[in-house]
């Protein structure tokens, strides 16, 4: 039985032995409990009393859900959110990138051990979830849905909050903020309007399928984000992100196949697209001076072989190579676009305008504040996506701008114009309300062709200094040179 | 072309760190199994220098290679025989020294007996047996890099890179942690460590490395440097001749100077270098009637020999 510990990975072993004993862990446990306890104690004062009508059951229930809801979706995540960070700038983690475990297998290890311990704590819990039964009006079928809901959300905001760990101090609490306010609210509504109210029907195996998979796509991507922050700057984490992307794609679309409603599906695609997304803009926006970090994978004759050079012009964490991953990224997504389109019957012309409108407009987003950001040259490379975000809350205000010209000043020429930038198409396409499609389509292919040609432009000493690197690297090393002979 | 094998070899390596150029294209090598002092003023390098060979950074340019193994190319197989020490190590809460070494262990692959035996052996070897509940943020400075040292021998890796391992210890403890060097260095362990006090890395290294501003300013022995890395050395002259009659000699014979008389003898320096040269001199002022008692060259403290040398980098000699 002492061996069973050698099964586990060593992070997980450390850090159960070590989470156990942290004051955070005791002290909410034991919270938790005495809440709990005081909750079933007044429920049996209640119930004692309800015989003569004044009992709500779903009162219990919901304190009990919204006390485990907090301590899965918010106490959990917290103590997440300083998991890297702090061994970061403790140096604790950089030893054990010496190891021999990978960076992946410590955040997985990280991971592993708070959902352990999120277990534990619901074991110890269910005797209080149980006793509610004993007062009635308990749908055990809606009860295991709802824990499997919170134990699968738990899990996956535990992930990204482990993710996100690694980022900057005001960039975390900025997305503490944006998750305390706008999570907590749906999920207090949403447990408030099924536990108290008229609740909830069944899911169905393809929803729960969807869902899962969805989630699984989420923790992936949170414990990716959490290895690029352990990792040894000779890890490449830009291909490891962006191949997640890929493999999670192609079921996440398949979904539609599946479930026989598109309605349905948007919501799954969304996610998919959410994440895509971010890993489009982190590429866009890298600068090109980690291309050395990677070099050594992409070479000839290196771990990819012949292939190296070609694949690393899209794994690079840089963003020349970031721009070639979105092309081929909004590609795929289009070609996998049309299928669903295509299964679901044949699409009338509109529909198929629509389509082509998307996949084009979906590239000019991605690349138009970047090409911006190239031609003034700054930022250089710290900070540039914020930058490139700000250039996107800009051009929806242009957008609005452009909007108001046309309906209200009706002011043709500025309008073409501002047609340019691709919130301003994006809209007058998707709403199909302006009479001149072709206006709007040659202001589209002028802004994305400036677009690329700046983008080609700026990104020619970036290739051609990779290709020397790389000719440089087939001929032989000359041997080291020790300038004092001290034998 | 050496036929020794080298344990580390750096062969123009630079690191920019925005703009300022912490390595400036040093190239030198390690014969395995020695034992080498890495030297210079904070900013000089030698951490960057150090985090490199151990895959921790990257370099611009240039190629550093690990027995053989580059450190770019093929970081997990310098891993494996690397044992790197930082010069601050992080501490864990609620973790005791047992655990913290079993956690390391079990990190580099260990398992069940073999693992309780590698961790028993390196608690003896740095004389943690007795901590071994002790909570790890409860150590004292030289405790907690005892730790971390036992912690770089886990694996029992073949080249150590340790990164002022020394700094803050008190004497005593400084006096055990290079009496652990001196073990590790019997058992043919190749041993790169930097630190700021020099003179016991003199006791500690066959050869030494210093570094001045990203650059390699010398590389040889400590007794080499004591002597040898001066234009002139100094030599104390005790004599049954008066004090003036040596002073006379001093100044008509060419390369000798008069520097002080010191009360029990007279401080010279000469240009003469080689043993040789300097049996010379001597012989010189026997014959020129000198009665010459005793006869020996100072030698100069490390840290007035790197002062000076830095000096003469500064003015562009060397």
């Amino acid at each position: 039985m002492n061996e069973f510990p050698d099964w586990l990975s060593p992070v997980l072993v450390k850090e159960l032995r070590q989470g156990l004993r942290t004051k955070g862990f005791v002290v909410t446990f034991l919270l938790l409990q005495c809440f709990f306890v005081v909750l079933m104690l007044f429920s049996v004062l209640q119930y004692s009393a309800g015989v003569s009508g004044n009992f709500n059951v779903s009162t219990v229930s919901g304190f009990f859900w919204t006390l485990v809801a907090i301590y899965l979706l918010a106490i959990t995540p917290g103590r997440a959110m300083g998991v890297i960070h702090s061994e970061v700038e403790s140096g604790t983690l950089e030893l054990l990138t010496l190891t021999r475990l990978t960076s992946w297998k410590i955040a997985e290890g990280k991971w592993i051990s708070l959902v352990f311990q999120n277990v534990l704590v619901i074991i110890s819990i269910l005797p209080y979830g149980v006793l509610r039964y004993f007062f009635g009006g308990v749908n055990l079928m809606q009860d295991f849905a709802m824990l499997a809901m919170l134990i699968v959300a738990s899990f996956v905001i535990t992930a990204v909050a482990i993710g996100i760990s690694g980022f900057a101090k005001w960039l975390r609490i900025t997305l503490i903020i944006a998750y305390s306010i706008g999570g907590l609210i749906f999920f207090v509504g949403y447990l408030s309007s099924t536990m108290m109210g008229a609740g909830s029907a069944w899911p169905s195996l393809i929803h729960w399928v969807a869902s899962i998979w969805d989630a699984a796509f989420l923790v992936v991507f949170g414990l990716s984000l959490a290895a690029g922050a352990i990792a040894a700057p000779v890890e490449n984490y830009a291909l490891t992100r962006r191949l997640i992307c890929i493999a999670f794609l192609i079921p996440a679309l398949a979904l539609p196949f599946l479930l026989m409603d598109l309605e349905e599906a948007v919501i799954y695609w969304m996610i998919a697209a959410l994440i895509w997304g971010i890993v489009l803009i982190q590429g866009l926006c890298s600068g090109v001076n980690d291309f050395y970090i990677q070099r050594h994978a992409f070479r000839p004759g290196g771990k990819f072989r012949s292939f190296g050079p070609w694949l690393g012009s899209f794994f690079y964490p840089t963003w020349p190579s970031g721009v070639r991953f979105s092309v081929v990224s909004v590609f795929l997504w289009s070609i996998l676009l049309l299928c669903v389109i295509l299964y679901e019957g044949e699409p009338s012309y509109d529909e198929l305008m629509l389509y082509a409108s998307m996949s084009f407009l979906a590239i000019s987003f991605l690349l138009t504040p970047l090409s911006l950001i190239l031609l003034v040259g700054w930022p250089k490379n710290e900070g540039r996506w914020i930058a490139y975000l700000t250039l996107h809350v800009l051009f929806w205000l242009l957008a609005i701008f452009a909007y108001l010209i046309e309906n209200i000043i009706e002011v043709e020429a500025i309008y073409a114009v501002l047609l340019i930038i691709p919130p301003s198409y994006f809209w007058t396409v998707i709403m199909q309300y302006h009479d001149n499609f072709w206006l709007v389509w040659i202001s589209a292919i002028i802004g994305l062709l400036i677009n690329m040609a700046v983008i080609y432009l700026k990104s020619r000493p970036y290739w051609t200094r990779v290709r020397t690197e790389f000719r440089l690297a087939e001929t032989p090393e000359p041997p080291p040179i020790n300038p004092i002979e001290h034998e | 072309m050496s036929s020794k094998k080298m344990a580390i070899e750096v062969s123009n390596l630079k690191r920019n760190f925005n703009n300022v150029q912490a390595v400036d294209g040093i190239s030198f090598s390690v014969e395995s199994g020695k034992v080498v002092g890495f030297i210079g003023a904070n900013g000089a390098g030698k951490t960057t220098t150090m985090r490199i060979l151990a895959t921790l950074d990257l370099p611009d340019s240039g190629n550093a290679f690990i027995a053989g193994n580059d450190v770019v190319q093929n970081p997990a197989a310098v891993r494996r025989l690397l044992g790197w020490m930082p010069d601050d190590y992080g501490v864990y809460k609620n973790v005791t020294v047992g655990d913290y070494l079993d956690f390391y262990a079990r990190a580099y692959g260990y398992q069940g007996a073999e693992r309780a035996r590698q961790v028993h052996e390196v608690m003896d070897f740095t004389g943690l047996d007795q901590l071994v509940d002790r909570p790890m943020n409860g150590l004292s400075k030289g405790m907690g890099q005892r730790l971390c040292f036992g912690r770089t021998l886990l694996h029992d890796p073949e080249i150590l890179i340790l990164d002022e391992p020394a700094a803050g210890l008190d004497p005593k403890a400084r006096l055990e942690f290079k009496n652990l060097v001196r073990l590790l260095s019997e058992r043919g362990k190749t041993i790169f460590i930097s630190s700021h006090i020099l003179s016991e890395l003199a006791e500690m290294c066959d050869t030494m490395l210093f570094i001045d501003k990203g650059r390699i300013v010398h590389y040889g022995s400590a007794r080499d440097l004591k002597r040898g890395s001066m234009d002139r050395h100094e030599v104390m002259l005790r004599s049954a001749s008066s004090d003036e009659a040596i002073r006379q000699w001093l100044e008509v014979n060419p390369g000798w100077n008069f520097v002080r008389n010191t009360g029990d003898g007279i401080l010279a320096t000469t240009t003469a270098v080689e043993p040789e040269a300097l049996a010379g001199e001597l012989r010189r002022m026997i014959q020129d009637g000198l009665l010459i008692t005793e006869f020996f060259m100072v030698e100069h403290k490390l840290e007035d020999v790197f002062v000076d040398m830095l000096r003469k980098v500064e003015g562009g000699r060397l």
